[in-house]
């Protein structure tokens, strides 16, 4: 469903350019959660980017469903590292955003954002505004805010990054079992290895920057998968491996 | 938490009332003691004498309801034009910096400077005070709107369009109420400024108001009756600047801060 083909990106600011992402090719089926997995400032957030339409890319070809993309649209949604919430909007509001944006009817919309509610555990909130509530529930919010919009492809940037330890595993397990009920095409961005073998079906590594891909590797391990899952001595290998690659 | 924020609350209050009473103890000694002559700074029982008097006798509640409703006409008139303009030429650069550099002009003139100049062209009524206080608002007004719409956070903008919102939908579904609340802060700044220079242009030249109240009594040499106008007027100034506190807890429950 998502073909990229020898895609490049250059930063120019006045006299000095930066070479960011350098000749990356990639296919994903559909229904599929794959994971980039790169360092720091080695251009994650831009190759998300280029690939929702948010800025232009330089050289390379994007199709989505053989179709070349123009600018951004709700077709591809994205889940930003800081959550990108609307602070003027409650949960409810903030969910059905998309939604308003279109000749919807408002049954049909409350019918939707109820069902997201539901599903990311926020139906108490909903009328709750971003302020109130901790990291774990903004994501959700966000993460329920671009299902709702039903997109053909969902790119996430390091959505648990700036969640503590205990949130971010339960945050991943709610990703997981969510995948599993939905079965969206999923991009996820990180740069802890554990995350995106837990999460994902595929796992690419990125190079250091210009970024291309390094390497990679099909994750096997069955499904549903539990946070169980992490203390297995097959994950475990595994993790090591994608690891050594990595350094 | 919710202590801390209350004992916050309080010392605000004791802080403002110790603040304030330390103010007339000193008025107090320096009037009782004869140290500065009534005629310099009457006591403040002359002055609550005074007032009484200016209320009931030279009906100041009139001349109260002139320099407000002054003020309300002028920042009506400066928000109506300032925060369209600020807002269109946040969104939308192109035309902006012709409109930037006269509104830098003016800004840097002191809006005192034009009272001659608006007497000569309107006279001394409510246009020339209209003017005087749309020159000294407005080009804030506008810097102060252009700002809050350009620090609109890139990533709701972002966000916006992943979730598929056309640019007018941006425009007015996230960048105009996310630049709301600096708006009002804006306004609240603005506002004090105009309670300036309606005094200012009332001193000058006006045939009622409250500024017009302070030199009339300066002439016949009232000073109790200038004391009792500059407490009234910051008085009223206090009371305008709760109002659009309250109206920000109100409007903007949203928002992080605490205390404003
Ligand atoms: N608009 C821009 N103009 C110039 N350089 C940019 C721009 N955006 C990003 N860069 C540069 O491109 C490189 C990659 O940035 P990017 O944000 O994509 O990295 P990242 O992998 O997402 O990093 P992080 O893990 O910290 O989020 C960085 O060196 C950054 O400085
Ligand atoms: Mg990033």
């Amino acid at each position: 469903m998502l073909k990229i083909n020898k895609l490049s990106k250059n930063f120019q600011n006045g006299e000095k350019i930066t070479e960011v992402i350098k000749d990356i090719s990639f296919n994903i089926k559909r229904g599929n959660f794959v994971s980039f997995v790169g360092q720091s400032g080695c251009g994650k957030t831009t190759l998300l980017k280029i690939i929702s339409g948010l800025i232009d890319k330089d050289q390379g070809e994007i199709l989505v469903n053989d179709k070349k993309i123009f600018r951004a649209s709700k077709d591809i949604g994205m889940i930003f590292q800081d959550f990108s919430l609307f602070p003027w909007l409650n949960v409810r509001e903030n969910i059905a955003f998309g939604l308003r944006l279109k000749n919807i009817s408002q049954e049909k919309i409350n019918k939707i954002v109820n069902h997201y509610l539901e599903i990311t555990g926020l139906k108490d909130f909903a009328d709750a505004f971003p302020n109130s509530l901790s990291g774990g529930m903004k994501q959700r919010v966000a993460i329920a805010r671009t299902l709702a919009n039903d997109p053909q492809l969902i790119l996430m940037d390091e959505p648990f990054g700036s969640l503590d330890n205990f949130t971010r595993s339960s945050m991943q397990e709610f990703l997981t079992n969510l995948w599993e009920k939905e079965h969206k095409t999923i991009i996820f961005v990180t740069h802890d290895i554990e995350e995106a073998i837990f999460l994902s079906n595929k796992v690419y590594l990125l190079s250091k920057r210009p970024t291309s891909i390094k390497k990679e590797f099909d994750v096997n391990f069955k499904r549903p998968r539990k946070h169980s899952l992490k203390k297995t001595k097959e994950f475990f290998d595994l993790r090591n491996k994608l690891t050594e690659e990595f350094l | 938490m919710q202590i801390q924020k209350q004992i916050k609350k309080s010392n605000y209050l004791l802080k403002g009332l110790i603040g304030f009473l330390s103010f007339l103890l000193l008025w107090v000694l320096l009037t009782s003691t004869g140290l500065v002559k009534p005629f310099f700074l009457p006591s403040p029982l002359s002055v609550i004498e005074a007032t009484i008097k200016l209320f009931t006798e030279f009906n100041l509640f009139s001349d109260i309801l002139v320099s407000v409703y002054r003020i309300l006409t002028g920042f009506i008139l400066v928000v109506l034009i300032a925060v369209p303009l600020g807002i269109l030429i946040g969104v939308n650069n192109k035309f902006g910096e012709y409109l930037e550099h006269i509104a830098i002009f003016f800004r840097y003139i002191p809006p005192a400077a034009f009272i001659p100049l608006s007497i000569l062209w309107f006279g001394v009524g409510e246009i020339e005070k209209l003017f005087i206080l749309f020159i000294s608002g407005a080009p804030w007004m506008f810097f102060l709107t252009l700002d809050s719409v350009r620090n609109t956070k890139k990533e709701l903008i972002e966000a916006g369009y992943t979730l598929g919102a056309s640019e007018r939908q941006i425009y007015f579904k996230i960048i105009f109420p996310g630049s709301l609340p600096s708006i009002w802060d804006a306004m609240r700044l603005m506002i004090s400024t105009l309670w300036t220079f309606v005094i200012v242009a009332e001193l000058i030249a006006a045939n009622s108001g409250l500024g017009h109240v302070i030199i009339q009594s300066q002439r016949f040499l009232q000073t109790a009756n200038v004391i009792a106008v500059i407490i009234i007027i910051g008085i009223l100034g206090l009371i305008t600047d709760y109002l659009f506190k309250v109206g920000y807890k109100k409007f903007f429950p949203w928002t992080e801060r605490v205390r404003g």
